[in-house]
Formats: structure tokens, C-alpha cells, sequence
């Protein structure tokens, strides 16, 4: 279910140092029932949806019956796109602060949350037309699934992680 | 994949002060622990205090990531999180309600001091403030007896280059661009960090000496000056004090005449309005800190303050202010 009209994603207005990103409204709503589970994006991108759709089946490896809402931000740039077509291909880093966890992108797209929530906020930056656009969300939601899947695993580990030589 | 790893700190936990609130420091780095506890000292070194935040920064090699021309640092928030992006020198990740913050910088980076001070630390206790029952407003400082007359205004009105000017006339500078400000048992205090002083290139015809420098690319994206005023200009440093007036800044280029400028009386709301102009409203989920900072403000509010039309020459406008202050609000 989309409640807003498509819009074309604005590029960034605000100066990237400034903290206005915090007040930037996410007027579109998709929900996706999967496995007894709910997920709902909050979101200020119309593709959203799309990208979700593309990842339907994968939703059930999170958990079922599992409520999660996520606040996604997307953002362009003017770059030349650039987008892995695999999971693999994509390098990222995730880190652990307080009780929150958190991945970061190559692009420096990002998710955040507290476990044992699956529900989180992040910023996606992407670029090029729109068919690319929408394949870079693909990815970053399935590294997000990653991400939260791994969290599941580990929440109560302690972080033993090796920053790559 | 890429992990990070919370490596076994190579020091114990440090302390480290924040306006007056106690965080404790994490790191494997003896330089990084040097700069920081040099930018943050300790809130006391006799009393111990509970660490009202964490801090844990690991420093490492950079990052291998192309050079898409993107230009860092980038900050990025919602709700409790906040991530601060250094591109290929790392990152910094915040969870203002846990009070929590991790990051990781490159070698590179920690070796440019200044950057690493004013990118980095400040950033860190820009971010954090809020968390820990601190308001950062937009306003310069100078500091006489103990006492703090604050310089409010817009970006481009002056203020830094009017603190300067004052701190040249004597007055000791507590900041130039943004100030902390804290509620203690015994009243408020005013708070200052160790970041350059940030003057735009027209500063130089006020500031002659400036002109050895070459003007550099700002957090912001502005080319300006930035400069170590305690070092540079010779200026003495204070580090917090109580504070005693606000004025309140306005730009008028008819105002170049000493005989045009006054210093006048103003509202407790005309303050506040201004005051809240920059300040930042907070994700609720960080809980009542937008109450504290809205308390915090009216408490300013309450102190005489002024307004003042500027223009021309910041040594002309110190040179009137200077006794005004001096009788009126420092004596």
C-alpha cells in the first residue's frame, strides 16, 4: 500500500553537515506481510515499493511473527551510478555502539538499530535513472535482511570483529 | 565483509569532561587519548564522577573506497542515531539515547590535528550535547572576571570577528561561533571548545596578519580562515564562566558611524526568539531534552539583555563596547 503520489526523489538541499535531515518527512508507507510477519517502511521514496516486492520471499528468513518498522531516507546524487548486481560484491562494515548496531555501505549507505528490535532507521544514497535507482535499493534491503539476521545470531556476543588489513 | 572489531583498549578508561558532564573514553590510541583528554579535560581530577556517556574510538588504517568526488564529512540522523561519515578516514555512530558513541578514524586523519579537533571532537560533543542536558546556542563569548557577555547572532552578522576583537582589547575568548550552556546547583555556566577560529577571507582587511594564511575549505564548505586565536592572536583562553548578558547582533551597513550605533534594551523574548532560531529541535526519542533545552534558554532570558546594530570595523565596535560591558555587566 503506497498513501502518497509517486514523486521524484529531490536531490539533497540541505548541506551535508547540517543535522535538517532529521526533519525530512517520509510520506510513503509500505507494508509487507511475510511468514506471519509484518514489516513497514516509512519512506520518502516512491520506488520503495518496488524494491520491496523484489525482496518478498526473503522476508521470512528474518523471523515469523515478527513486527518490524523501518524509517528509510533515500537520497541522490549527480554521480555516475554505481551498483553492485550481488549481495557479495558489496563491501560493508558494521559496528557495534552501546546496545545499537549498525552497517554501513560502500556508497556510505546505512542501518541502524537496537536489538532485539528489527526495527531501525538508515539512509540510502543512490544514483543514475530510475531502473538503477530501484536496483539500489534491492541491494541495500537485502543487506539490511543480512544485516538484521546476523544481528539476531549475535545480539548477546560480545563484538569480536577483525577490521580488514 | 568488512568487521569491526572493539579492540582491547591499549589504556584503561579515561575521563574525559564535556561542559561539565563526565564521559569516559575508550581507545587503542595513545595519541588519540592525548588530543581528546587536551580537548575534553576531565570535569574534575580529585573527584571521581559517573560517565554520564561512552565514548570508544579505534583508530586504524582508512578505508578502501574509491574517490567518487563526494566531499566528507556527511551527517546523517534520525530519531536516536546519528552517523557522522568520514568517507575514507571512518566513521562515527551515535545512539543519543544510550548516550553512546562509536567510531572508528583513520591514521590520516588523527594526524591532522586541527581537522581531527574541529571534524571530529567537536562534532562529537556537538551531537552530544543534547544527550547530556547541554544547549549549544550561536553565540560568541568573552569572558571578564569570571564573567560571560555572549554575542548572539546570525551567520555572516560579525560575531567572530567581533569576539576577536574585544579578546584583543583584554576580554578572554570562550568561543567564537557556538557556546554550551549548562545548568549547575549554583546557577548557569557557559562553555567553550578548543576549535579554530573560523573567520571568512574579507577578514583580513580587519586582521592584517591573517594574510600569511590561506584560506581553506571549512566543515561547511566555506573557504575561511581558521585559525588557533589562543596561539595566533595571542589571546587569552577561558574555558567556562558564569554568564552575565547576551546582545544581541544585528548587521546594518549605515551602522559604520559610531555615532549611529547604540546598544538598547531588548525583550526576554526578542532573546528568545533569536536564541531558538538555531537551535535544533530533538527526536522525542531521546526523551525531555527539548524541556531542558527550552528551560535552559528562558534562564538566558532572564539575564540583562541588549541588541546592537553593526557595521564597519569590529575594533571600532569593541573599542565603544569595551567600557559599556566593562561598568554595566563585568565590573
Amino acid at each position: 500500500m503506497v498513501e502518497a503520489r509517486s514523486l521524484a526523489i529531490a536531490p539533497v538541499e540541505f548541506a551535508a553537515t547540517d543535522m535538517l535531515h532529521r526533519r525530512v518527512p517520509l510520506r510513503h508507507r509500505c507494508e509487507l506481510g511475510a511468514g506471519g510477519s509484518l514489516f513497514v517502511i516509512k519512506t520518502d521514496s516512491p520506488l520503495m515499493e518496488e524494491a520491496l516486492n523484489a525482496l518478498a520471499g526473503r522476508m521470512e528468513v528474518i523471523a515469523p511473527n515478527y513486527d518490524a518498522q523501518w524509517e528509510i531516507s533515500v537520497e541522490a546524487s549527480d554521480r555516475a551510478a554505481h551498483f553492485p548486481d550481488a549481495v557479495q560484491t558489496e563491501s560493508f562494515e558494521t559496528f557495534c555502539f552501546g546496545p545499537s548496531r549498525s552497517v554501513r555501505m560502500g556508497a556510505g549507505s546505512w542501518f541502524a538499530h537496537t536489538p532485539p528490535s528489527m526495527s531501525g532507521v538508515g539512509f540510502v544514497m543512490v544514483n543514475g535513472n530510475e531502473c538503477q535507482r530501484t536496483l539500489q535499493l534491492v541491494v541495500y534491503l537485502k543487506m539490511v535482511l543480512c544485516f538484521l539476521v546476523d544481528s539476531g545470531t549475535t545480539a548477546n556476543s560480545a563484538v569480536e570483529c577483525e577490521v580488514s588489513a | 565483509m568488512i568487521e569491526f572489531r572493539r579492540m582491547a583498549p591499549a589504556m584503561d578508561t579515561i575521563p574525559l569532561g564535556v561542559a561539565g558532564a563526565a564521559l569516559s573514553l575508550h581507545t587503542n590510541s595513545v595519541q588519540l587519548a592525548e588530543l581528546a583528554a587536551e580537548f575534553f579535560p576531565p570535569v574534575s581530577a580529585s573527584v571521581p564522577h559517573a560517565p554520564q556517556a561512552t565514548l570508544t574510538l579505534v583508530v586504524d588504517k582508512g578505508r578502501k573506497e574509491s574517490d567518487d568526488g563526494r566531499s566528507f564529512p556527511v551527517f546523517r540522523g534520525r530519531n536516536e542515531f546519528v552517523h557522522a561519515d568520514y568517507g575514507r578516514d571512518g566513521s562515527l555512530w551515535f545512539d543519543l539515547k544510550a548516550r553512546a558513541v562509536s567510531g572508528i578514524v583513520s591514521h590520516d586523519l588523527l594526524a591532522e590535528t586541527m581537522r581531527f579537533r574541529s571534524a571530529v571532537l567537536a562534532v562529537i560533543a556537538g551531537v552530544l550535547a543534547p544527550a547530556l542536558g547541554l544547549t549549544g546556542v550561536h553565540a560568541g563569548c568573552v569572558v571578564r572576571n569570571g564573567k560571560a557577555v555572549m554575542l548572539a547572532a546570525a551567520s555572516g552578522v560579525g560575531k567572530s570577528t567581533l569576539t576577536l576583537a574585544l579578546a584583543l582589547r583584554g576580554w578572554s575568548l570562550l568561543s567564537d561561533d557556538w557556546t554550551f550552556v549548562t545548568a549547575l546547583p549554583t546557577g548557569l555556566q557557559v562553555w567553550g571548545m578548543q576549535t579554530p577560529l573560523k573567520l571568512l577571507p574579507d577578514a583580513v582587511r580587519y586582521f592584517p596578519d591573517l594574510s600569511a594564511l590561506s584560506p581553506k575549505e571549512s566543515l561547511n564548505g566555506e573557504m575561511a580562515f581558521e585559525v588557533d586565536p589562543w596561539i595566533f592572536f595571542h589571546v587569552d583562553r577561558a574555558t567556562h564562566a558564569t554568564p552575565a548578558a547576551v546582545i544581541l547582533l544585528e548587521r546594518d551597513p549605515n551602522s559604520c558611524q559610531a555615532s549611529r550605533r547604540q546598544i538598547e534594551r531588548c525583550t526576554p523574548e526578542e532573546t528568545r526568539t533569536r536564541l531558538f532560531s538555531d537551535i535544533e529541535e530533538q527526536p522525542a526519542e531521546i526523551g525531555g531534552i527539548n524541556d531542558c533545552q527550552s528551560s535552559l534558554i528562558d534562564q538566558l532570558c532572564a539575564l540583562p539583555c541588549y541588541k546592537m546594530r553593526i557595521g564597519g570595523h569590529p575594533a571600532a565596535i569593541a573599542a565603544e563596547l569595551n567600557p559599556i560591558l566593562t561598568e554595566r555587566l563585568c565590573g
